[in-house]
């Protein structure tokens, strides 16, 4: 009985949305694509002082905002790839700046070996294979890590990875790279003391390296801007690819519920491993992406920085991509422009991720949120509301709503005997597909009135149900039936009970 | 380096370690949680026993007794006040939400502590408006930006032990290790033989079935969360007294590195505490000595725990956990 409860809710809930559930992913997905690309052409045209921020006004762009641009593609990055992580496999990592540092020192290597070692002037050529370069190594270095990892759980899955991201900064701390090239191009490594004399310094331990993507001395900002931008897209690409892919659904069943997963069989491991895998590799890019700047230097790429990654899922939804850009946006632009942000930018965090979860998680406070949604949607909503009370008058009395149900009843029993058996019986005629919106309860059960018979139904043990309970049944029916021929005019043949009730 | 003295040396923070890590283990065996705020609860205790023993009215010889008192019961308080407003909301909820509340709370600690902290003239406040000095000494103040220390408060040369004119045992690591077993003691009789901790031990089990007991598992969750957060007190003011300076990120690597101990002793068992923080402990002071790079130091410690996890995925002494469909 609850069961077929159930079943009618979520068909009323399916019947009341203006778009089917695949139409409005699709949507949500142009439109995440529509707004980044709208976003990146306004800003590029505005880096560049270019016809559109005439059209905007935006006035000359300072040298603080320009700043902004790049960092805001990685972190975007970064957050997003923690999404598939975080929000869709459901497992909590916090060595997510393990990764990116791996993709910084790694980009900064392959940078510089390419433009001073090989003389690459082409800085679109020489970032993209850095940025590869950075990928392939941070995911290589994903799947070691996720070798042991994965085989943990929840908590313990947390603190390992934030192990292995604090194992990768110490070893990063201790090395040493060189670009030598008297003698044709060579690399020197050193670790974990420096030993290498000559030659460019490229990683130099603890201390921060040389900034890449730069042109000569100076920083190529809109270049690296669109490098930014299509790694974002990228990014966006890849996640949405993966999160609609027949792998993306299993990774989604084994969060939802690992051990059905697991019996349904899907290779829960394997599964946690590629969405793992793929974010370490994007936030190997991020790092790449990261290292035009030379403010960075391997202790910063620390729990800390997991944490702020964090937050920026956190609030922007976990599993919701739009949610996480525009989170990591805003989190990232407003400290560094808002003076008290600024200082208490860390408190602020830690509030966000306190109430996010309390909220979000709280069943009292879900509920108030909840009640206050259907006040906004009553309107709308009225004829699924009467839905829901035929439905609790179908479930019999007895339990929580039981007075409720029993008040709607008499109502419609009222009803009932007033229209007593009407000619036509049977089948429902699509005439009263054009019941106005707002049908009062008399009026609604007097239509069906008398219309809709079962067989007699019988319980599991093979009793017959009594004459009250059966009519409650063919009541609660009629009532979804009017609802349903209401709401769409789309006829759903007669419902039989099956007998056992 | 003397080897003896590293030994000694890794004993004795290895002993720190434990005690937070029975804090750890404790609250994570009863609620099932990982309570990340709790290495920040260790750095409120180190802060609250300088601010009380810095105060005026608590410069008697009694008066570093008495800090660690009010330490103690003021993390006690703090932690149940945490899980009052921050967990207990959250009982039902998905690991994931709980852990990530958890960091909040953490991050909130260690900020709050940052603003207050470095508020200068909150003691001149206090002298010239509410007329009461509230540091024994001027030069002194409680409040401020500058780097804090205690170990001039915890000062136990008096208990040295010299055993050659090489090999000293200072007496900071003797009442280190005597307060960790003694405290390793008094816990696991705490928990086996009073009625309490018979509690503990059924929530820990099974709570729904705990509930249907008669047990009060909010009270029991509660209690262990005082009990985790005054030994956090105690392990703040040793840690501290090592020496290690005070700032409000203070209690963020012993946090991690003790969580580590209980996860490589088995998270839940009290002697895995106490086994997984003196090997760590250990691990740590032979490879900062031995290694030639300080650096690598984490990255030894940490293996350890991937080591441990790979071959023994519950710990040391866990208890293989089965899984009910």
């Amino acid at each position: 009985m609850q069961n077929n409860a159930s079943a009618l809710q979520e068909s009323v809930r399916r019947r009341s949305r203006a778009f089917s559930p695949k139409a409005r992913h699709i949507l949500y997905k142009s439109f995440t694509f529509l707004l980044v690309t709208l976003a990146f052409v306004i800003f590029y045209d505005w880096l560049c002082e270019g016809p559109v921020s005439g059209l905007f006004a935006m006035g000359k762009i300072s040298r603080s905002v320009k700043g902004y641009f790049v960092p805001v593609c990685a972190w975007v990055v970064a957050a997003v790839s923690l999404n598939l992580v975080v929000g869709f496999s459901g497992e909590l990592s916090l060595g997510h700046a393990g990764f990116m540092s791996i993709g910084y020192s790694t980009g900064i290597v392959v940078y510089n070996l390419l433009t001073k070692g090989y003389g690459w002037e082409n800085i679109y050529l020489s970032m993209a294979v850095t940025m590869l370069a950075a990928g392939l190594m941070a995911g290589i270095i994903g799947f070691l890590v996720g070798i042991p990892v994965l085989r943990l759980r929840g908590d313990y899955l947390a603190i390992v990875t934030l192990a292995c991201a604090e194992i990768i900064k110490s070893l990063l701390q201790c090395l040493y790279v060189s670009l030598d090239t008297t003698d044709g191009v060579r690399l020197l490594f050193a670790f974990p003391k420096n030993t290498l004399t000559g030659g460019t310094a490229l990683l130099k331990g603890p201390t921060a390296s040389a900034p890449i993507g730069t042109k000569g001395t100076t920083t190529d900002l809109p270049a690296l801007y669109i490098i930014g931008f299509a790694l974002v897209i990228l990014t966006l690409f890849v996640v949405f690819n993966l999160t609609d892919s027949r792998t993306g659904r299993a990774i989604k069943s084994t969060r939802d519920n690992r051990i059905a997963a697991e019996s349904m069989g899907i290779p829960v491991t394997r599964h946690k491993m590629i969405a793992f895998v793929t974010a370490a590799v994007l936030a190997g890019m991020a790092g790449a992406l990261l290292a035009n700047k030379s403010t960075y230097q391997p202790a910063n790429f620390n729990l800390d920085m997991s944490i702020m990654v964090l937050v920026y899922v956190v609030l922007g939804g976990l599993g919701n991509v739009l949610g996480t850009i525009f989170s990591t946006t805003a989190l990232y632009i407003l400290p560094e422009e808002l003076r008290f942000m600024k200082d208490y930018r860390m408190l602020v965090y830690a509030l966000v991720l306190i109430f996010a979860m309390v909220l979000s998680n709280n069943p009292v406070i879900k509920g108030w949120v909840t009640s206050i949604v259907s006040l906004v949607k009553r309107r709308r909503k009225s004829i699924n509301l009467f839905a829901e009370e035929s439905r609790n008058a179908f479930a019999a009395g007895d339990d929580a709503q039981g007075a409720n149900a029993r008040e709607v009843l008499v109502i419609e029993d009222a009803g009932e005997n007033e229209t007593a058996v009407q000619p036509e019986a049977a089948e429902p005629d699509s005439n009263q597909a054009e019941l106005p919106e707002e049908v009062p309860a008399e009026a609604l059960a007097a239509q069906a009135g008398g219309r809709l018979t079962l067989e007699r139904l019988y319980t599991a043990d093979g009793t017959p149900l009594d004459d009250e309970t059966q009519r409650r049944i063919e009541l609660g029916l009629m009532l979804y039936e009017a609802y349903v021929d209401s709401g769409k005019g789309k006829k759903k043949g007669k419902k039989k009970g099956g007998g056992k009730a | 380096m003397d080897i003896m003295s590293v030994i000694i040396n890794g004993l004795s923070i290895g002993s720190i370690y434990a005690i937070i890590a029975l804090g750890y283990t404790m609250v994570y065996g009863i609620a099932k949680m990982l309570n990340f705020a709790h290495g920040d609860v260790i750095m409120v205790g180190a802060y609250t026993f300088f601010a009380a023993a810095h105060a005026r009215n608590l410069n008697g010889p009694g008066g570093p007794f008495a800090a660690v008192l009010i330490a103690i019961v003021l993390c006690a308080l703090l932690g149940m006040a945490i899980e009052f407003l921050a967990y207990r909301s959250l009982r039902q909820a998905p690991s994931l939400a709980v852990l990530i509340t958890a960091i909040g709370v953490s991050y909130l600690l260690q900020n709050v502590m940052q603003t207050v902290m470095s508020l200068d003239g909150v003691d001149r406040f206090f002298k010239n408006v509410l007329g009461v000095v509230i540091s024994e000494n001027n030069d002194k103040p409680i409040f401020g930006a500058d780097t804090k220390m205690i170990t001039d408060l915890v000062n136990m040369q008096a208990l040295d032990i010299h055993l050659s004119d090489t090999l000293t045992i200072p007496g900071l690591a003797i009442v280190t290790i005597a307060v960790n077993m003694l405290i390793v003691v008094l816990l696991s009789l705490f928990v086996n033989y009073t009625k309490m901790g018979k509690a503990m031990r059924s929530v820990s089990e099974d709570r729904s079935a705990a509930q249907l007991m008669g047990i009060n598992v909010n009270r029991t969750i509660t209690v262990t969360f005082a009990i985790g957060s005054g030994l956090a007190a105690i392990a703040g003011i040793l840690y501290c007294a090592f020496p290690h300076e005070l700032v409000p990120t203070t209690g963020s690597i012993p946090g991690i590195k003790a969580f580590i101990a209980a996860v490589i002793g088995g998270i839940g068992s009290i002697p895995g505490a106490l086994i997984g923080g003196l090997l760590l402990g250990l691990v740590e002071q032979l490879s900062r000595s031995f290694l030639p790079v300080t650096e690598l130091t984490d990255a030894v410690v940490y293996s350890v725990l991937i080591i441990v996890l790979l071959f023994r995925p519950t710990g040391l002494l866990g208890k293989k956990i089965h899984e009910k469909v």
